[in-house]
């Protein structure tokens, strides 16, 4: 699953042409606590690392800066008012211009060279990595600015938005296809059939998980001692039957 | 080789950092205030960050020179310490424990090498000192991008009261003749490289480099260290124990150490989400005093089978067993 958060509606609207079943669009309103309060609002408490180890999100919008101009992806982001700096991975980015991201609450009228200037990076950087891992969060800023922002309207975001929307989708895409989802194998049936107890279902997972390891069939393994157990005194015994075939003894 | 190289402020001036920023000019640079802010953020993924590691540039403040745990050989040569000269490796294999214990693929060199040698020195003038220089990584893996190898194999020249042990799997080149700096090369069947020790040099180049530093009069020790089970590991064992004693002159090797695959409990399932398809990880090890050991039957015929083969052939006074 993709999220992808704007901060203004007139940088979604180019995206919108992305917008799927696996890929969200969020509008979260200008400033730091905004962009921190919409990932709050998409990831609530009690999801944890894992149920989100299939999700990319990505902070995309436009920043100003001194000297720089086109599309750029964050490799440090700085959040100003803390003087905290964080660092996404790019190992699944491939040709797309880098640099240095500061986010602040005001519009950096004396901007330094070679830096991008924002007001949200920060604050969705930090608060995406507390489920999120540093790979798969991504900041994204088109230049629309060299800090006198008084001719840029909506529409010219928008049309700046359309530009790099190619560009856009070329890295959402190439993100989405590096993206492994690992089989998750179910032993339910096994548990039932071995009259398994908690400790003996972590025994069976182990052992079959080593098993597909190793190139053979771990659910298999399990599957063929199954006729003979009657009682959870018979599923132990076949566990350990399991363990001397597969672990030497 | 690395996309993107971390270098903390405070050791950009540092000529070590210089050299291999030369070394990498197409590497970006990005500053850093300190190392923690890369290396130890929280919810790495150790296997994507594996395709591109990214190096980290960095001053150690803090200590520098470690005692060892008492799970790792002391092979007879007392106060057994450590050096952080380096955090983890450029090789990735899959049951290396620094994946379990840093979360984190990418690679920290320490750039002040004058600190890690003055406290060496000063733990020096306490009496003699058994050194490994490269346990957290592989310093001989590193050499193509820091000095640091020589660096240690300089300093242990001239300071003889410390016996250094340099542990490798990479190939090596050039190696000294003092008496106190060992080689440590591990060796393993090819098999087991293939499968599980990624990246690094295959098991005839390993030998070629343990010939070559012996030819030159090093001190060498060979490791089978871990010994990994496998379903046929009894004939894998004695076909590489086969190909050790043929292709080494055994008898002008210091010393021999055997131990089968060990690792701390605490790192075992950081590892096993590292290395999600590796057998060498996923093994059911059994549980003892903190660490996660093959069964005792399992542990005495893996090692066993190597020890039977070096007595046998008279170097049984050469062999440091772990049981
Ligand atoms: S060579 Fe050593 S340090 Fe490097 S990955 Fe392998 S086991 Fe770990």
């Amino acid at each position: 699953m993709i999220y992808i958060f704007t901060a203004l509606e007139c940088e979604a609207k180019p995206l919108r042409t992305l917008e799927s079943d696996d890929v969200k669009i969020i509008v979260t309103g200008t400033g730091r606590i905004n962009a921190a309060f919409a990932v709050g609002r998409t990831f609530p408490s009690g999801l944890t690392r894992s149920d989100l180890k299939d999700t990319l999100v990505f902070n995309i919008g436009c920043c100003g800066s001194r000297e720089l101009d086109g599309l750029y992806i964050a490799d440090k982001i700085t959040d100003e008012p803390s003087g905290k700096d964080m660092y996404p991975d790019l190992q699944r980015i491939c040709n797309v211009r880098e640099a240095q991201v500061i986010s602040s609450d005001r519009v950096n009228k004396d901007p330094l060279s070679g830096i991008l200037y924002d007001m949200e990076a920060s604050s969705f950087f930090q608060a995406s990595s507390k489920l999120i891992s540093p790979d798969r969060i991504f900041v994204l800023k088109a230049v629309s600015d060299n800090g006198y922002t008084e001719d840029i309207t909506p529409s010219v975001i928008t049309s700046l938005i359309s530009r790099h929307l190619a560009e856009i989708k070329e890295i959402t895409d190439s993100v989405i296809t590096g993206m492994t989802n690992r089989e998750y194998r179910d032993y339910e049936d096994i548990y039932e059939g071995f009259h398994a107890s908690e400790s003996m279902k972590v025994q069976i997972r182990e052992l079959a998980e080593y098993a597909y390891s190793t190139g053979q069939d771990g659910r298999e393994l399990f599957c063929k001692e199954m006729n003979d157990i009657a009682s959870r005194k018979d599923g132990k015994e076949a566990i350990l039957r399991v363990r001397a075939y597969l672990c030497g003894g | 080789m690395f996309g993107h190289i971390y270098v903390e402020d405070k050791a950009r001036d540092h000529a070590m950092t210089r050299r291999i920023l030369d070394r990498f000019s197409d590497s970006t640079v990005i500053g850093i205030r300190h190392f923690k802010d890369v290396f130890n953020r929280p919810g790495q993924d150790v296997l994507i960050q594996g395709k591109d590691r990214s190096l980290i540039l960095a001053v150690n403040d803090g200590k520098k020179i470690f005692e060892a745990s008492p799970v790792c050989q002391d092979m007879g040569l007392g106060d057994f310490f450590y050096a952080e000269s380096a955090m983890n490796c450029i090789f990735s294999c899959d049951y290396c424990f620094l994946k379990g214990m840093y979360g984190t693929s990418n690679v920290v060199i320490f750039v002040n090498s004058d600190d890690y040698l003055a406290e060496c020195a000063q733990r020096l003038d306490k009496g003699p000192m058994y050194l490994c220089a490269s346990f957290n990584t592989d310093l001989g893996a590193l050499n193509g991008i820091c000095e640091w190898q020589s660096i240690w194999e300089d300093f242990a020249a001239s300071h003889t009261e410390l016996t250094l042990e340099l542990r490798s799997k990479s190939v090596i080149h050039d190696t000294r003749t003092e008496d106190n700096i060992i080689y440590a090369f591990t060796l393993s069947p090819e098999k087991i490289i293939k499968e599980f020790e990624k990246g690094t040099p295959s098991l005839d180049k390993r030998i070629e480099s343990v010939n070559r530093a012996l030819a030159k009069g090093s001190s060498v020790r060979l490791c089978f260290d871990p010994l990994i089970y496998i379903k046929d590991f009894e004939l894998c064992y004695n076909e590489f124990a086969d190909k050790v004693i043929r292709d080494i002159d055994i008898i002008r090797v210091r010393d021999i150490s055997i131990g089968s695959f060990r690792i701390s409990s605490e790192y075992i399932a950081a590892l096993r989400r590292a290395c999600p398809d590796s057998s060498a990880v996923l093994y059911p090890f059994e549980k003892e005093n903190g660490f996660c050991v093959y069964p005792s039957g399992i542990r005495s015929r893996l090692i066993g089978t190597l020890e039977k083969r070096f007595v046998e052939e008279g170097f049984g006074s050469k062999l440091y067993v772990m049981r």
